[in-house]
């Protein structure tokens, strides 16, 4: 919408002023780290702007990892309601915002919205930041998306000599510019320029990284061709199951309600949960339509990369590469799709060959 | 669809439980009275809290023309279950739903229903038996075929004369191996599809029970001459949400919960592991 120049220092009392207002996080590196973490911001902390997605997604501050949804006893007439605080998360990726697509095509429809996440997508403010330093799990561009951020997010920082070039992508945006109107100043074609440059380079970049396993065809096509076949077994073999792409996925939005004693009658938890755990879609009496772990594995990407797409039209997926870092059995999607696609046969898995 | 005014579609409304009917052995029926009536759609399911052990789906098995009550059928099967088979008249129930599509009524009409009904699975078949029996000038005929293991897990016996005895309905009942006393017919309920008199060419099936049973039952009819697009089956897979956002219940490009829990064959025949 518009575009501002705020400097290092002045961004630190928008901060400020953002802080007495909510509770705000910021992505900023650890320590003897090259990772960087959402964390909430100490008071008159300063900023540092890392060019990377954070180890976390935006997934857990607006779909809680657990959370109460509904219990007995109420007052007669009342249900179970979310109490949401106004929050402010800093240094959001343009994946983190892709995925939200994802999220809000799920949680908010217009048969059935949860009201949990709704309410909290309504009080957060994004302030999204650029890529320039793309890794080597970064594949936005194999997703079709770009290292940088041209909508979804309140305000986007790009930065520039002695500063950031701000772009407003809301009407909350706008606001909080407004009101604050003193720190930021007009931004100038030179930083215009040296933004698109930026973001030039980092396309390449990510584009790079990613050569060796670009597709010819759509993720859809190849999971539709051969939805059964062998070629998933080498890729399953060192899956421990321990969810870990899962749950750092910032799209995956699986969940169980979960009840337990609580006063006199009960306390419903909504929890996180995921497709590779075996007793994800187990029936009262044992029954599973996915015993294997081939059968699950196959699932996560069946369900990201072709029934999401049929039911919303997008992937379920951003290319974070947050899945392929959290791996402790080196799977890497992009990898398993490769060899998926050079395979091209339909063969069958053999009956109860399980990885 | 939630109660009007309701916000969270997780929050169950207050229900209590009005009476407690033994089947048999393994069955019981609970009569549940919601603080507020309830309209749902034959075959359409409700998500039952049993309250501080858990939520599981039933499709009850009472007519939907009844709104200030509802019947559900349980076969004691797992932790709620087992719960819900301890409770007694008065106890405090939870309900949500009704959730999914229930059975489509109206491509039925001037058809011939049959009805395939194995164990407890006659329980929301008698809901859509019930329906049929409201308004049956609409209906060609309705042929139910149910089977259960033994005489003693026959569900609704006392019913079955009376539902054979309704204008333009049969009923034919078979039991899994011979039992002392038993002089009706005896083999699995696919056997009663064998010699099955219903027009091909101007019928739909509607099945419930086991998976086992469902894909035999599938075969079967196909082997009899039916196709893949007159079949309905209601089909079993572990749900939570109810509303398609929790992600348990695909049936490949479908959710359970909001498109079935009754899934016409031809549109799901293709998925992988689809009877387990």
């Amino acid at each position: 919408m518009s575009t501002y120049f705020v400097s290092e220092s002045d961004f630190v009392r928008l901060l400020d002023h953002l802080q007495e207002q909510s509770r705000v996080y910021v992505a900023q590196p650890v320590e003897e780290s090259d990772t960087m973490v959402f964390r909430l911001r100490e008071e008159g902390e300063q900023f540092t702007y890392t060019g990377f997605r954070a180890t976390q997604s935006l997934k857990p501050f607006l779909f809680a990892a657990k959370e109460k949804v509904a219990g007995y006893p109420l007052p007669l007439g009342s249900e179970t309601l979310p109490e949401v605080a106004p929050l402010t998360i800093v240094g959001a990726a343009a994946c983190d915002l892709v995925a939200l697509r994802t999220l809000d095509a799920v949680f908010i429809s217009e048969d059935f919205t949860d009201i949990f996440y709704a309410e909290r997508r309504a009080n957060t403010l994004i302030v999204s930041i650029e890529c320039t330093e793309p890794r080597d799990t970064c594949c936005c561009t194999l997703l079709g998306n770009k290292p940088y951020a041209e909508d979804g997010f309140d305000l986007n920082l790009a930065k520039v000599e002695g500063g950031f070039f701000v772009e407003t992508g809301s009407e909350k945006g706008e606001k909080v510019v407004d009101e604050q109107n003193t720190l930021f100043s007009n931004a100038t074609d030179g930083m215009l320029a040296a933004r698109d440059s930026a973001r030039d380079a980092a396309t390449r970049k990510v584009q790079e990284i990613n050569r060796e396993v670009e597709l010819s065809t759509s993720r859809q096509e190849i999971l539709k061709r051969a939805p059964e076949s062998p070629e998933w077994h080498p890729h399953v073999r060192t899956c421990v199951e321990c969810a870990a792409c899962l749950f750092s996925c910032p799209t995956c939005h699986c969940f169980l309600l979960h009840d337990r004693k609580a006063d006199q009658a009960f306390e419903r938890t909504k929890a996180w949960d995921v497709c590779i755990y075996a007793g994800y879609s187990r029936m009262a009496g044992g029954g599973t339509p996915r015993p294997f772990v081939v059968e699950r594995f196959r699932h996560r990407f069946v369900h990201k990369y072709d029934q999401i797409v049929d039911r919303y039209g997008i992937e379920g997926c951003s290319g974070c590469g947050r899945c392929i870092e959290a791996c402790p059995g080196l799977i890497d999607f992009r990898k398993v799709f490769k060899a998926l696609e050079s395979m091209g046969s339909s063969s069958k898995v053999e009956q109860g060959v399980g990885a | 669809m939630l109660e009007p005014g309701m916000k969270n579609p997780y929050f169950p409304i207050q229900a209590e439980l009005e009476q407690v009917i033994e089947e048999t052995p393994t069955i019981k029926t609970f009569v549940i009275r919601p603080e507020t009536p309830i309209r749902f759609k034959a075959g359409q399911f409700m998500q039952l809290t049993v309250p501080g052990v858990g939520e599981a789906p039933f499709t009850p098995s009472s007519s939907p023309a009844v709104t200030e009550k509802m019947e559900i059928t349980v076969l004691r099967t797992g932790t709620v279950t087992d719960a819900l088979h301890t409770m007694k008249a008065g106890d405090m129930l939870g309900l949500r739903g009704p959730f999914g599509k229930g059975y489509p009524m109206d491509k039925f009409e001037n058809k011939e229903v049959l009805v395939v009904g194995g164990g407890v699975g006659l329980a929301p078949l008698r809901s859509l038996i019930f329906a049929m029996f409201e308004d049956m000038g609409k209906f060609k005929r309705l042929s139910i075929k149910y089977g259960a293991r033994m005489p003693e897990e026959l569900l609704y016996r006392a019913s079955h004369d009376e539902w054979s005895k309704k204008p333009k309905t049969d009923m034919t009942v078979t039991i899994d191996v011979p039992a002392p006393g038993w002089t009706g017919k005896v083999g699995l309920v696919t056997t009663l599809l064998d010699d099955v008199d219903v027009d091909r060419s101007n019928s739909f099936v509607v099945s419930c029970g086991p998976s086992i049973m469902l894909r035999f039952v599938t075969y079967k009819l196909l082997e009899v001459g039916f196709q893949p697009e007159q079949i309905y089956l209601s089909m079993n897979r572990k749900m939570s949400c109810g509303i398609g956002k929790c992600g348990r219940c695909e049936v490949g490009p479908y959710y359970l919960c909001k498109d079935g829990p009754d899934m016409n064959y031809a549109a799901v025949q293709d998925v992988p592991n689809l009877f387990s």
